[in-house]
């Protein structure tokens, strides 16, 4: 029965959804100018169009996300194989596809082929840019924990230390997907180096630990200062990567208030300082702007133009080694707060204490013809006068 | 609309039955993105009893799908919307209540629409009209009023729509009014 209707379906001319290889599909992307299209594209690298993978990209159907097992979550978390298959189907040799989601997802593969790429050419001396396994990437997942489920969304996301990315539920507050813009997934791959750089420099925290101590591996990542920091480096990528100064701007500009964009030049560009962050509604994202708007800043005054790729890329270089080097500078400080469990940070997320603990380390891992500027600028942004500066 | 109603009321005639029931029947199902959606129907039965109080309730039945659209982007939506076109037979018991065990066949015509607001959808071809065969079960407890004239049936529904697995579950509140009875 069910193969009579197969074929009385296909008789009727509906759907086809086998598309040869090597794949090509129609997906959103974005000119230089910012200007969205969908558009035919090939997608040379991808090994399977059912499920969607290659050996870097690993799609997951709205798999199941325990927010309570979060601090738990390691790379092998996220080894499952792909198990995620668009909806299309075949026009011309062309995947189109049949759904928004499926919409998103060939889109979304498509921009982390591109940003991917872009990393590489920006970033490729850091160690492990690109994990061997690759990473998963989770589609709508679903949120858990022990108040029940939930739908969120209108965000994309990094596990920090997952090595995947969520891409959640798309909402109307969009006006481009965030999942679609090569900027939010710049963004996101910041975190990844973040990860690599800072996060695996200052160790694994482990609930369970024998060996909790004054300053236990994972002591300083998990604090909401150094979040910030960690979002305001993401934002910095996606300028490495995008050059990008505001990395909402194509996806939320309803909700623009000029409080994340990054160059002062930018019409609408909400200033404040530490001193004046309550001005700032994002909470611990704010730190991470100041700390972004300061090393913008620190580019331009090198003299290179924002367009420079070779500039960026060298920039972005200098600024990972600094910023890899900074848990090691804040460990060698001693003085802070101890605690009883590994993984115990209570007494270490003073805001002031940290931030400027983090930018005298930031400032001190940079060559000393970049320190001038980091000075001059960070003091402007988080008003105080950071030890070893002029 | 109205030659639509034509067919569905004639349609028992057609197969010979006696009595005739026609009725709508609002459903609700989960959206892709976790909220509901609403699916109404319109539909025809006739009655053939088969037993002592066995009954086989052939029917026909119209609807559509997709009034109600996911949340998407305002810049960029892909709507489905589907009409549906489907044939059943029921078998019913008549007794204080009336439950109901129908399995449904038919096709589905889903229009896939894209729409952009600021993103340049000209070249797309996301556009297009599908056809896709349509089975179904439902159970139902049927709750006859003013000595059988209508009834209610609060119905549980599992779609398979051969083309997209999405489809699942569907609950639904039929009302019907007899025309005619025996």
């Amino acid at each position: 029965m069910v193969k009579s209707l197969v074929i009385a379906a296909a008789l009727a001319g509906c759907i086809d959804s086998s598309v040869p290889a090597p794949y090509r599909a129609e997906v959103l992307v974005r000119d230089e100018q910012h200007h969205y299209a969908l558009t035919d594209v090939d997608l040379p690298d991808l090994t399977s169009m059912s499920p969607l993978a290659d050996p870097m990209l690993r799609f997951s159907d709205h798999p199941n996300f325990d927010v309570d097992q979060l601090e738990d979550y390691d790379a092998s978390t996220f080894d499952a194989k792909a198990n995620y298959s668009p909806r299309i189907r075949d026009v011309g040799g062309v995947a189109v596809a049949r759904d928004i989601e499926s919409l998103l997802t060939l889109s979304a593969y498509n921009v982390f082929k591109g940003v991917f790429a872009r990393a590489r050419e920006v970033y490729g001396p850091i160690d492990q840019l690109l994990p061997d396994g690759g990473f998963q990437i989770l589609v709508e997942p679903k949120f858990s924990s022990k108040l029940g489920s939930q739908e969120l969304g209108t965000n994309a996301a990094y596990i920090s230390g997952g090595q995947a990315f969520l891409l959640v539920q798309m909402s109307s507050l969009e006006q481009v997907p965030l999942g679609m813009n090569p900027s939010v997934l710049s963004h996101e791959f910041g975190h990844h180096v973040f990860q690599i750089t800072f996060a695996v420099a200052d160790g694994t925290c482990h609930v369970n630990s024998p060996d909790p101590g004054p300053t236990p591996p994972g002591r300083f990542a998990g604090t909401e200062t150094i979040a910030g920091f960690n979002e305001g480096f993401a934002d910095f990528t996606a300028f490495a990567l995008q050059e990008e100064k505001h990395v909402l701007a194509d996806s939320i500009p309803a909700l623009d208030t000029g409080e994340r964009t990054i160059d002062k030049r930018v019409p609408g560009y909400l200033d404040f300082t530490w001193n004046t962050k309550d001005r700032c509604n994002g909470s611990f994202y704010c730190i991470g702007t100041l700390w972004a708007r300061s090393v913008f800043e620190m580019y331009l005054a090198t003299g290179a133009r924002t367009d420079d790729i070779a500039a960026r890329s060298a920039f972005a270089r200098t600024i990972a080694a600094s910023v890899g080097g900074i848990p090691a500078r804040l460990r060698q400080r001693g003085g802070w707060p101890a605690s009883s469990e590994a993984c115990n940070f209570t007494g270490i997320d003073d805001e002031a204490t940290l931030a400027h603990a983090y930018v005298e380390d930031f400032i001190a891992g940079l060559p000393v013809t970049l320190q001038p500027s980091a000075c001059t600028e960070l003091r402007a942004r988080f008003d105080f006068a950071p030890a070893g500066c002029p | 609309m109205r030659a639509l109603a034509v067919v569905l009321v004639l349609l028992p005639h057609v197969a010979g039955a006696e009595p005739i029931a026609i009725g709508i029947a609002p459903s609700t199902y989960t959206l892709s993105d976790g909220s509901r959606g609403f699916a109404p129907e319109v539909f025809a039965h006739t009655y053939l009893l088969i037993g002592d109080r066995l009954v086989l309730r052939p029917g026909a039945r119209i609807g559509a799908r997709g009034l109600v659209q996911p949340e998407m982007p305002a810049g960029l939506r892909v709507t489905e919307r589907d009409f549906t076109t489907h044939a059943e037979v029921a078998l019913t018991f008549d007794g204080t209540v009336v439950p109901s065990l129908a399995v449904m066949g038919g096709l589905d015509v889903r229009r896939i629409g894209v729409e952009g607001d600021g993103i340049d959808v000209s070249s797309s071809h996301i556009a297009h009209t599908e056809l896709m065969p349509y089975l179904a079960m439902q159970i139902g407890v049927g709750l006859p009023l003013a000595h059988g004239t209508w009834l209610v049936e609060p119905t549980i529904r599992r779609e398979f729509l051969l083309g997209d697995a999405r489809v699942d579950w569907r609950f639904g509140l039929e009302v019907s009014y007899a025309l005619r009875t025996n």
